[in-house]
């Protein structure tokens, strides 16, 4: 019950017995109750003019940082009499150090300052205005307003990066600058690349003496390949009905690291990266290089989820256009029925195009008691899925299929080996 | 002063008032319902049952105002109400401080709320003591119009009270 509303009760009451009982004692009871109300008018709260300051240690986060978050209030107004401040951190992050409340009272042009940390999962987070109750001593009265924190609202917290390996790409279309993947030109590198006759210039210790002494009279000489950067682009598969979720945990968190680790890694190897998030809509970050750009990344990978779209629900509508011809294509998927036709068209079209597939099977077989039933529906899918990798790496398409037990960083480097034959072979099935 | 003393002080402080007023009017009968207000009332501090005091500071008061019509001194009614009035608001205060996650400034914020309480029961208590001394016989017409002078006397000052703060 409002507590106003029952000295009211009681005032009326006492009024009531008095008149009808003729009373002057009664009424006289009235007296400290009025006094009482009086003094809650008198030091009631006015609407309270509050400047607010937040400050976030860090504009983003990696997963396992917390953040430590500072407001600094100040009244700017007449005195608050009971001030009750909460700036609720918004859903997700977990406060585990400090208090984001405070009850306090504040003379005017008072300040003070609140501090509190937080954890929480990959996300974009927003703070809200800041709830602010005023008061009288007495609680009797109450106002209730949202203040605004200018300057920094909302920050990131990023997916966790993983270092890994060098991802062995070759695609057939490579950039100027000098890089780590093979260009398929002949020039100054590390590999041989090709044996041609002698120009002037041409260093002597490069010259193939062997071929020399076949053809006497002409001079060859060595030629190695030249490594340049080139255009990678990561598709991110977001569509609801390619990841699996169960008991809270989702597959798709998987996918986000190892796109994370991947962009990471091209990026660091001096590539022009783009990633595409292809969910219930397409998120694009512009292809770009350097650390600008894993910033980039990491805030788009930051905010994804997945979703449904009747448009995108198939790969087909998939703009490739958006990527460099005959660039390299990485595609982050678990890969869904249906899939197979579009890739296979990409690849068609001169897209070098890798699949690193987190393994929906290996991650529903954690939640599930291996029975018998389960153990044949596990081989059943797991037949299926080695038939749709089998139909893709026959179009000279690498496939990586992450048993998402162990962590990406471990799985993809002792796969590297698997993957390197597939990607020579491809260099002699399809012309360049 | 730690506000659950002041606050127990306080509903004790109305019960046994009360209590004695009925007792010296001859009324030791009455005495009974009130120490029962009493006791439910501490119990439901001590377990936190909230609306209890709400429903005991009405009964309280309603008996102070019974008792003042059949003849209790009205020194025992008016320290009865006013300390359950003070009782009430500390129950409330003590609430309010534990549902806050911190409270910065605690001890002076306290203080300063304690010495407000002590001061309006004070005000109030004299107030009305002094109202019950005077005896001044007016009609039903003046009693409404100093009523209604006094309600608007009340409003302007409180409005003037509130500006200049």
């Amino acid at each position: 019950m409002n507590r106003l509303l029952l000295l009211g009760v009681i005032l009326y009451t006492l009024v009531l017995l008095g008149f009808v009982l003729l009373s002057g004692g009664v009424l006289a009871l009235i007296i400290p109750i009025l006094v009482f109300i009086g003094s809650a008018l008198l030091f009631g709260p006015e609407k309270p003019q509050l400047t607010v300051e937040r400050e976030l240690s860090a504009e983003s986060a990696s997963l396992e940082r917390p953040v430590k978050v500072n407001l600094k209030i100040t009244n700017n107004g007449s005195r608050l009499e009971a001030f009750h401040l909460a700036d609720a951190p918004p859903e997700g992050l977990e406060l585990i150090d400090g208090d984001a409340e405070v009850l306090t009272s504040l003379v005017s042009g008072e300040s003070f300052d609140i501090e509190y940390t937080v954890l929480g999962k990959r996300g974009r987070y927003r703070f809200a205005p800041i709830h602010v109750w005023t008061s009288d001593l007495f609680g009797l009265l109450f106002r209730e307003t949202k203040v605004d924190a200018p300057g920094l609202f909302e920050f990131y917290i990023y997916p966790k990066v993983v270092p890994i390996d060098r991802i062995p790409i070759r695609p057939r279309q490579t950039k100027v600058y000098a890089g780590y993947i093979p260009a398929r030109i002949g020039g100054s590198g590390v590999e041989f690349f090709n044996v041609r006759t002698y120009q002037a210039g041409d260093s002597l210790r490069h010259i193939n003496w062997r071929a020399n002494a076949r053809h006497p009279g002409t001079f060859f000489t060595n030629e190695f390949e030249q490594e340049r950067v080139a255009d990678v682009g990561i598709i991110l598969d977001a569509r609801q009905r390619s990841n699996v979720e169960f008991r809270g945990e989702t597959l798709f968190e998987h996918s986000v690291i190892a796109t994370a680790a991947l962009a990471d890694s091209f990026l660091n190897d001096g590539n022009r990266v783009a990633v595409l998030r292809y969910g219930d809509f397409l998120d694009w970050t512009v292809p770009g290089y350097g650390k600008l750009q894993r910033e980039r990344i990491l805030r788009s990978l930051a905010r994804a989820q997945t979703g449904d779209s009747l448009v995108f629900d198939q790969l087909e509508h998939l703009p490739a256009q958006l990527f460099s011809p005959k660039s390299q294509i990485v595609l982050v998927s678990p890969l869904a029925s249906g899939d197979v036709e579009f890739l296979k068209r990409l690849r068609s079209r001169g897209y070098d195009l890798l699949i690193i597939s987190p393994d929906p099977l290996s991650f529903e077989m954690q939640f599930l008691e291996e029975d018998e039933i389960v153990k044949t529906a596990f081989r059943l899918a797991y037949i299926e899925r080695q038939l749709l990798f089998g139909q893709l790496r026959q179009v000279g398409i690498q496939v990586f299929n992450w048993q998402i037990d162990i962590p990406f960083d471990q799985a993809i480097t002792s796969s590297l080996p698997q993957l390197r034959p597939v990607i020579e072979r491809n260099i002699g099935i399809l012309p360049t | 002063m730690r506000t659950s003393v002041l606050l127990y002080a306080g509903i004790i402080g109305a019960i046994f008032s009360l209590a004695a007023g009925y007792f010296f009017a001859d009324l030791p009968l009455m005495t009974a319902p009130i120490l029962l207000i009493g006791v439910v009332w501490v119990a439901a501090e001590i377990r936190g049952w909230r609306w209890i005091g709400s429903i005991s500071l009405f009964l309280l008061i309603i008996g102070s105002a019974v008792g003042i019509i059949v003849e209790v001194d009205p020194i025992w009614a008016i320290m009865g109400t006013v300390l359950a009035l003070a009782g009430w608001e500390l129950s409330y205060f003590r609430r309010f401080l534990k549902k806050a996650p911190w409270v910065r400034n605690e001890d002076q914020l306290v203080r300063r709320h304690h010495t407000r309480v002590i001061a309006v029961a004070l005000i109030g208590g004299v107030t009305a003591w002094l109202t019950t001394q005077i005896e001044v016989d007016i009609g039903f017409g003046v009693a409404l119009l100093l009523a209604i002078l006094s309600l608007l006397g009340l409003s302007r000052a409180v409005i003037f009270l509130r500006r200049t703060d």
